[in-house]
């Protein structure tokens, strides 16, 4: 039979042993068979890119291809007229959460990116599926699997070199300072400057995780906040984030300053409470440095939830207990939440209304309550009293 | 997302749009982060006769009162964590064994050692997939080369070679051109001689190096491995330096070295910085000066405005030869008004005085009244020298002066009395005002002072018998 052709639609056995739509993205031959074998390189409409997977014919149902007609179909949001493919895209972009780009960079994106290289990485103690492209440099496109070093995050095509690796690294935790300490939980800033490598092989892990996090420019300007487990082998990374090294004359607004760059946290300690505890402990520094701070945007699918959840909780805690009235202002100085960050999350729970001439904020503590449920439990906690920070004064 | 709809202030705290369909609604002004909003705690505070609301108040308490969830609250996403499938992960058997439990956490927070590539003899350096297989080949027949020496030499070959090409000054901020070898085997061969390595063996991995440079067209180890330059479009090229412009902000911190060049500019800094403090010093010793000259001046007109008053202190003046010539000028008519009498009550205390400042006084003099003055004649002593230059120019202070109550009558003025206008009486009291006209101030007897005075400058002389007409 023949080969399929990229770009084909057809439904295709996913894990969880159902078939669901897919687009062929690529395809390649098989190193044993025919001349027709090939495999497929698919993307899940209803998902995110993460899911892309190489898959074999036979996880395909090929009495589902579809057949090519593009014919006009009217969006019923829009009211416009446009062709079937046209309007997938749309909806398919809508669901992968790529609102935030526009269409060119998001095409340009997609082109470099839409293959995943690296299929498995094993970091520590786990082995971990990829969900996204990341440029490693050019050596290392012909592996599969890639072996990191879980402390200094150097990375390795074969497991005997991590190990004999292993043998020789010292490094048992980040190599930076740790500026908080509570329990097994600890937080370490690294200095991109002063560690470039170390910066540059997290950044390459992290890629491997993050659909838009880019990597054109160098780590010398970025904080890394890297957030570990300790036992006696060692701080495990669990997750971090990164932030922008503001100098003040580099500096051009400070009201707009990022307290955030990029945020994860490795798949096998996700839904755990410790992307929130990175997204409060960013705030805390943030009240530290006595800055108001939103993250640098488009933030992931999960990360908006993250961050809406954090908000709602936040906010809502201070509005079942303050008396008298209150400004977006006040509520931005006392959480360093920007106010446009305070302002949406409060519309996006309705929580804002037009009364009698004047705004007011609506504060029954059955109303919050239900809003709070709903965000979710408040994920592990930042002691502030553990915090032993000053904000970073570059040095010589 | 962008603040509520923009308004341009309508009668009833919003505008009157026509919304979708044509309904009617009332627009709100923007949203201002610094006014405070009131916080209504319950919703029986939002009950209102506002018909576009009301849904809104319904959904409200729709969501106060469910027991259980509903869909009303999934406004903020579609989707909850548990609906986004995410790849999937595994325990790796092997951990236990490869990592050991030999971490021991100090009780006080860890500090960042120095960058290791920086201090000490730690090999950077990994082997990678063709280097295995080389070595397996290298050693296929005996054992000869152990893994840790081959990445130990290769490590240190890498390093050698970037010292070398340093020296030569060909190392390049971003990846241009090729990047030579530049690193001789003799010289190679020397610097390692302490490893104790045969020279066969290390020819071999010499050759080896050698062959694997000149394939990658740049080191090998990464850490020493130049940047794509800026403006490289290829996006699978990553970690490009900033650009210039940015840098140039940092560049006062990043470079600041201690040397003499900083030295002798430091130095510099500092003598521009003594010069400026001594030139704000002259600054402000001008200016207390300039503060001083004022101060003096305040003080003369103040103590001319008291003598102006002592008419005999001038009058004596004015039997000095040259001086009347002067004052006949500039004597005025409402000078006749001036009650001589009431001047010899006037004590003036002397005030003393310094000699230094008779230059400053010479060109203030105020000029005595003429005419009237001269009907009463008294000798006072005259202790002051400076009352006999009197300056022509000098204006004559008519409200300072009290008003001649025969004068008055002689011109046909009735200071008011109780028939006038009002049934109380009052007592009144005349002065000269601006410009000479006369005016007449309602009194307080008691207190000697005017009731209720308008204007606010006037300053009545001291408080003496009253004079009532």
């Amino acid at each position: 039979m023949q080969p399929l052709e990229v770009g084909t639609r057809v439904l295709c056995r996913w894990r969880d042993g159902k078939h669901h739509p897919v687009k062929v993205i690529e395809r390649r031959r098989l190193h044993s068979g025919g001349p027709n074998d090939y495999e497929y390189y698919v993307h899940y409409t209803e998902f995110n890119r993460r899911l892309d997977e190489w898959v074999r014919l036979e996880q395909l149902d090929l009495d589902s291809v579809e057949n090519d007609v593009d014919e006009k179909v009217e969006d019923k949001v829009t009211g416009l007229k446009m062709t079937r493919h046209q309007k997938r895209k749309i909806d398919e972009t809508h669901v992968e959460g790529h609102e935030e780009l526009d269409a060119a960079s998001l095409r340009e994106h997609e082109e470099f990116t839409k293959v995943k290289n690296i299929a498995t990485i094993e970091l520590g103690r786990y082995e971990i599926e990829t969900w996204y492209f990341s440029p490693f440099p050019p050596e290392y496109n012909d592996s599969l699997n890639l072996y990191f070093c879980e402390f200094c995050l150097n990375f390795m095509k074969r497991k005997e070199q991590l190990q004999r690796h292993m043998k020789k690294c010292d490094l048992k935790h980040p190599p930076g300072d740790e500026i908080y300490r509570s329990g097994t939980l600890s937080m370490f800033e690294v200095d991109g400057k002063k560690n470039k490598v170390y910066g540059q092989n997290l950044c390459y892990l992290a890629k491997l995780f993050l659909d838009h996090k880019t990597l054109y420019y160098d780590v010398d300007l970025f904080l890394f906040y890297v957030l570990c487990e300790c036992d006696d082998r060692g701080c495990h990374m669990v997750g971090y984030f990164s932030k922008v090294i503001y100098l003040p004359f580099a500096e051009k607004h400070s009201e707009e300053s990022y307290n955030l760059a990029c945020i994860l946290t490795l798949p096998p300690y996700q839904r755990k409470g410790y992307g929130k505890f990175l997204i409060a402990f960013s705030y805390e520094l943030s009240k530290k440095e006595g800055k108001v701070g939103t993250p640098e945007r488009p933030l992931s699918d999960l990360g908006l939830l993250s961050y809406r959840g954090y908000w709602t909780r936040v906010l809502l805690d201070i509005l079942k207990k303050h008396k008298g009235n209150i400004s977006i202002k006040e509520l931005s100085d006392m959480t360093a939440i920007k106010a446009e960050d305070i302002l949406a999350t409060l519309q996006a729970l309705e929580l804002i209304q037009y009364r009698k001439g004047q705004h007011v904020i609506c504060a029954d503590p059955k109303v919050l309550d239900r809003h709070l449920k709903a965000a979710g439990r408040g994920g592990l906690e930042v002691d502030v009293s553990k915090l032993i920070w000053t904000p970073y004064k570059e040095q010589g | 997302m962008p603040p509520i709809d923009e308004g341009d202030g309508g009668s009833d705290g919003g505008d009157v749009v026509k919304g979708e369909k044509g309904v009617l609604r009332i627009r709100p002004r923007p949203l201002d982060f610094h006014k405070k909003l009131p916080i209504l705690k319950s919703i029986k505070d939002f009950e209102d006769d506002d018909t576009p609301t009301s849904t809104r108040t319904k959904m409200l308490r729709l969501v106060a009162e469910a027991d259980n969830e509903t869909q009303v609250h999934q406004v903020a996403s579609k989707k909850t964590v548990s609906e986004i499938p995410t790849p999937e992960y595994v325990i790796v058997d092997t951990y236990e064994r490869d990592y050991s439990p030999t971490f021991n956490q100090p009780t006080s927070y860890l500090r960042a050692r120095g960058v290791r590539a920086e201090i000490g003899e730690f090999v950077e350096y990994d082997l990678d997939n063709e280097d295995e297989d080389w070595l397996e080949e290298f050693n296929r027949e005996r054992k000869i080369l152990p893994a840790e020496m081959f990445e130990t030499i290769f490590f240190k070959l890498e390093v050698l070679d970037h010292k070398t090409r340093e020296r030569a000054g060909v190392i390049t901020p971003t990846l241009g051109a090729p990047i030579p070898v530049l690193l001789t085997f003799d010289a190679a061969a020397e610097a390692l001689q302490a490893l104790n390595v045969k020279y066969g063996v290390f020819q071999s991995i010499y050759n080896y190096w050698k062959e694997k440079r000149e394939r990658w067209q740049k080191p090998v180890l990464r850490r020493l491995q130049p940047p794509p330059p800026v403006n490289d479009t290829n996006p699978y090229n990553v970690f490009r330096p900033r650009e210039k412009a940015h840098r140039l902000h940092t560049r006062r911190m990043q470079r600041r070295e201690n040397n003499v060049q900083s030295f002798e500019k430091l130095r510099q800094v500092r003598r521009n910085l003594e010069q400026a403090k001594n030139l704000l010093d002259a600054l402000i010793k001008r200016e207390e000066k300039k503060r001083e000259v004022i101060e003096s001046e305040v003080t003369l007109q103040r103590i001319q405005m008291k003598y102006k008053n002592e008419s005999e202190l001038l009058e004596d003046s004015l039997a000095l030869p040259g001086l009347p010539s002067f004052l006949s000028k500039f004597a005025s008519s409402e000078d006749e008004f001036v009650d001589s009498d009431d001047i010899q009550h006037n004590r003036v205390a002397p005030q003393p005085y310094t000699v230094q400042n008779q230059a400053l006084m010479d060109s203030r003099f105020v000029m005595p009244s003429g005419g009237g003055v001269k009907r009463e004649f008294r000798r006072r002593p005259l202790p002051y020298t400076w009352l006999h230059k009197l300056d022509p120019l000098e204006p004559v202070l008519l409200f300072t002066k009290p008003l001649d109550a025969a004068k008055l009558a002689a011109a046909g003025i009735v200071p008011p009395t109780a028939s006038a206008t009002s049934s109380r009486s009052y007592n009144s009291h005349g002065r000269i005002g601006r410009g000479g006209r006369i005016i007449f101030d309602r009194w307080n007897p008691l207190m000697h002072t005017p009731i209720d005075s308008g204007d606010s400058l006037y300053i009545p002389p001291k408080p003496r018998p009253p004079t009532h007409n």
